[in-house]
């Protein structure tokens, strides 16, 4: 556990958290209706954020559990951390969060995540705390723009109005319409490669039953090729082999 | 002694810069100096590295404006930048007086933890920063809590070319001054709300 154990957990705003998640987060943007950011502190300062809100297509999602009610769950839809922290931080902030949701929202019965297989990893985190794996699909939403940015195409038009003309005109499209995925592929947009992860936790165990999809087991993973580690397609098997400069750094000391 | 300098090549960025700037700022910039010119002077040291005005180098280096002008300077003078092509009671002055100051405001984004580890905390907040620390936050919230009470989803099923029409009524319906004062019975979701407005107008104008 090392120094995990100091790291401070704290209920910050959206104008603390989001520079941060821009920052640190691959994607480099943050979802707007993220409702509830925590801070990770060690040393005095901030190193990671943690937001949990409302799903994006949450009419879908919510059947995901039998009975949950609309204000019954909640999605991880963004966890950003910076060098600085010890190794196992983000599943020790996770437990550390989830712990404070079941104490101060006993609503919230169950926390959907989705791990990004095409550009960031497929869910090593979630899986070290608890979650289970409920879906491999392979990606059909994340786009790459002909400038080379990733979107969700789900979530184009809930972008700001500028940041969709700008990818609207990337594709030769009409900023003033709306457009579905396939408008922008024949505009010179492509779909990324690689799956995206569904998991979920259940802060009250007892719903585990009322899932309404199979349980996954992690070894599906590798069946799949769905393997992908730090932005590198990697079966799980070879994860150990691969560290960052700050955990080298770290083994070092 | 101070450093001859001659041509833009002859500034060092500084390499510890704690503006990081922003991709919409510097294109600001760049449009800036594309269609005005340069405007107000940046500041280099007796070496020649840049103290203040990274971005403008690196910007004007882009568009190939390499020329300088240098006046050296203790501090004690106030260096006064004279356009003499231009006048502010013109359009073109007026637009480059906002040019000037929307550069500077959206190009900033600042790495705190850079100048907290160059000059340290006290410095930081003296020039007006934000000093980030878990003492200024708490550990308590609160989450909507029970059902959205009459609330339904209602789905539809469409032709692509109807469904184009429709999203673009539902969106021109968000635009008009009606949808400002809509009744929306509690429902904050917006192209629920939009097409509630043109089935009330169109019940309205069947009347």
């Amino acid at each position: 556990m090392g120094r995990c154990k100091e790291i401070e957990i704290k209920v910050i705003p959206a104008s603390v958290a989001n520079p941060f998640v821009r920052r640190h987060h691959y994607s480099g943007k943050v979802v707007n209706n993220s409702q509830l950011h925590f801070g990770a502190f060690l040393d005095g300062n901030l190193h990671g954020v943690l937001s949990y809100g409302p799903s994006m297509d949450k009419s879908k999602v919510i059947g995901l559990v039998e009975e949950t009610p609309w204000n019954g769950f909640l999605e991880l839809n963004r966890m950003a951390f910076d060098e600085y922290l010890p190794r196992n931080s983000e599943s020790y902030c996770i437990g550390a969060t989830l712990r404070m949701i079941r104490k101060q929202a006993p609503q919230i019965k169950w926390v959907i995540s989705f791990a990004d297989g095409t550009q960031c990893g497929d869910g090593t985190i979630y899986r070290a705390s608890n979650f289970i794996l409920t879906g491999i699909n392979r990606n059909k939403t994340i786009i790459l723009m002909p400038d080379g940015s990733a979107v969700a195409g789900l979530t184009l038009d809930q972008q700001l109005p500028t940041t969709k003309a700008r990818y609207d005109r990337l594709c030769g499209l009409d900023p003033s319409k709306s457009y579905t995925i396939n408008d922008y592929i024949r505009g010179g947009a492509k779909v990324m490669q690689g799956y995206q992860l569904r998991y979920i936790y259940f802060i009250d165990p007892k719903w585990r039953k009322r899932l309404t999809v199979p349980e996954i087991p992690f070894s599906k993973i590798d069946e799949l090729g769905a393997g992908m580690y730090k932005g590198e397609r990697v079966p799980q098997v070879q994860r150990h082999e691969i560290k960052s400069a700050a955990q080298i750094e770290r083994e070092k000391k | 002694m101070a450093k001859q300098i001659k041509k833009l090549e002859d500034l060092t960025p500084d390499s510890n810069n704690f503006n990081r700037h922003t991709e919409f700022g510097s294109k600001l910039l760049e449009d800036s100096l594309r269609k005005f010119g340069a405007g107000r002077s940046i500041l280099v040291d007796k070496d020649g590295n840049i103290i203040a005005g990274n971005g403008v180098v690196e910007t004007a280096a882009a568009i190939d404006l390499t020329d300088v002008e240098v006046v050296r300077t203790d501090g004690k003078k106030l260096v006064v930048v004279q356009r003499t092509d231009l006048r502010l009671d013109s359009p073109e002055g007026r637009e480059l007086a906002l040019a000037d100051n929307m550069t500077a405001l959206k190009g900033i984004d600042i790495d705190l933890d850079k100048v907290q580890e160059t000059l340290g905390d006290d410095l930081a907040k003296a020039w007006g920063m934000e000093i980030i620390s878990p003492d200024q936050f708490g550990d308590t919230f609160s989450l909507p809590d029970g059902e959205k009470s009459g609330i339904v989803t209602v789905s539809l099923m469409m032709s692509a070319e109807q469904a184009e029409k429709f999203k673009a009524a539902l969106k021109d319906a968000q635009d008009l001054e009606e949808y400002k004062y809509l009744e929306t019975f509690g429902n904050t979701n917006q192209s629920g709300n939009a097409a509630y407005l043109i089935a009330s107008q169109w019940a309205d104008a069947r009347k």
